[in-house]
């Protein structure tokens, strides 16, 4: 008889740990509602990985060739550098002045009205229980009028700065995506250059935000530790809000736009207390009454 | 087998929760270590037939649950290192230090491998996976390891809530 059990297949000894694998994989599937593409996505996946391996090694031979001649290319780069360091710190020096200049206009002109309300003060009471994916809950739910999609903004070193928005609202939490995380989109733009974008994080509170969709045109205008806040052109966020500063810019050969990265203005380790913001528009705005007419974006 | 899944299952989540409350700042450098899928392995070593791989389904459930996940997501990361332990009972024979520290970073390895694989069937746009040139990955990995004999030896303090008597006796 045990002779018997011996000879059965894989599928008949191993059924429940296969049957839990199918169902795993399926509600996979349901949950990111990507169960139709899922057979090519299993085919360019595998067709992708075996392009990346030969990209990759042809890559790494590339860049061990033409090492040498980048050295002088390097030389060249550094010498103009040096100059372009010598505009910036005439610019520093103008700065502050114009800092100052700004907050007084700003505030004869009324620009300093306040579009956003807060809805609820929140402690961060836990976080996802993994290494993978990064979501924060806040003690307060939809019993304080918290709803799916609000903003949620943090003070810190006396600014405040967007952190992320409302992922889902329970009765007495609510889960927060943060900024960081490669799910999360703003739409951004540049504070002093007035140039937009689309920000997104890569999955990591250290790892620098992304802002792209700014023309490489436009591009060379932006500046290393230029803030970038939110455009308040979307449904959710308010605008200026800080989001980060420019920290390094890259203009990749394959695109007509710029790869802005940006250092987040919030240090997201020391989050403690979060505020979900509710965008509110303004009344004296001349588009009031017909953004009032329309029908809310969020009903689509 | 009921009974011992079910308690399996009812430690492994509570282990989450410490997860995402005690330990929501992490551990070393901000990385927290995976308690549940040591109690998983624990238990898959420790049962015949399919029971860690059970508790890791509904462990990986709660999981996703707990997580901006989505849902199946860290069940199916728990299944695979719990199918492997299911294997390895026949081959390597448990001890105090040395198998404990193994199995820790072994699963860790395998659960990263595993995020992978989604990563690599259903997209960025959908899932977050390991990346194995990370330093977090490999401390979460250590860590694990550091953890495990330590964990395994509380585990065999309450064996009988967690394996069925028929491989006991």
């Amino acid at each position: 008889m045990p002779q018997k059990k011996r000879s059965r297949g894989i599928l008949a000894t191993q059924k429940t740990p296969i049957i839990l694998i199918a169902v795993s994989l399926l509600m996979i599937s349901i949950s990111t509602r990507s169960i139709l593409s899922l057979p090519g996505a299993v085919a360019s996946a595998v067709t992708g990985g075996i392009q990346y391996v030969f990209s990759s090694v042809g890559g790494f031979v590339k860049r061990t060739i033409f090492s040498i001649s980048e050295l002088a290319d390097l030389r060249d780069q550094y010498n103009s550098l040096a100059d372009k360091l010598k505009t910036y710190e005439t610019l520093q020096r103008n700065f502050a002045d114009m800092m100052s200049e700004n907050a007084r206009l700003k505030e004869q002109l009324g620009f300093a009205q306040n579009l956003t309300t807060i809805k609820a003060s929140t402690q961060i009471i836990a976080k996802d229980p993994g290494n993978l994916y990064t979501s924060y809950v806040i003690d307060k739910g939809s019993a304080a009028g918290i709803t799916k999609n609000m903003a949620v903004a943090a003070f810190q070193n006396g600014m405040q700065g967007l952190a992320g928005k409302i992922l889902d609202a329970r009765s007495k939490s609510s889960v927060v995506l943060p900024i960081f995380d490669q799910r999360f989109f703003v739409s951004a733009r540049l504070s002093r250059t007035r140039n937009e974008g689309l920000v997104n994080g890569q999955g990591n509170p250290d790892d620098p935000l992304v802002m792209r969709y700014v023309s490489k045109l436009n591009a060379a205008e932006i500046q290393i530790g230029d803030m970038v806040v939110t455009s308040g052109l979307d449904s959710i966020y308010p605008s200026d809000l800080a989001i980060g500063r420019v920290k390094e810019i890259q203009l990749p050969e394959y695109s007509s736009s710029a790869i802005i990265l940006l250092e987040p203005s919030l240090n997201f380790s020391r989050l403690e207390y979060l505020f979900v913001i509710q965008k509110e528009e303004s009344p004296s705005s001349p588009d009031a009454a017909t953004i009032a007419e329309s029908p809310p974006r969020d009903e689509k | 087998m009921i009974k011992a899944a079910l308690s399996s299952t009812i430690l492994s989540s509570a282990f989450l929760i410490i997860q995402t409350t005690w330990m929501k700042n992490g551990l070393v450098w901000g990385v927290i270590p995976d308690f549940c899928l040591l109690v998983i392995l624990w238990v898959a070593y420790n049962n015949r037939n399919s029971q860690g791989v059970i508790t890791g389904f509904f462990s990986g459930i709660v999981c996703d649950f707990l997580s901006s996940s989505p849902l199946g997501y860290f069940s199916f990361l728990y299944i695979i290192p719990a199918y492997a332990a299911t294997f390895l009972r026949k081959v390597v024979t448990m001890d105090a230090f040395f198998i404990p520290v193994l199995f820790g970073f072994a699963g860790t390895v395998l659960k990263g491998l595993a995020s992978i694989f989604l990563l690599l069937i259903y997209g960025p746009e959908y899932m977050s996976a390991y990346s194995l040139s990370d330093y977090r990955f490999w401390i979460e990995a250590t860590l694990n390891g550091a953890l495990a004999p330590l964990l395994f030896f509380g585990l065999s303090k309450i064996r009988r809530l967690l394996v069925t008597k028929k491989v006991t006796e």
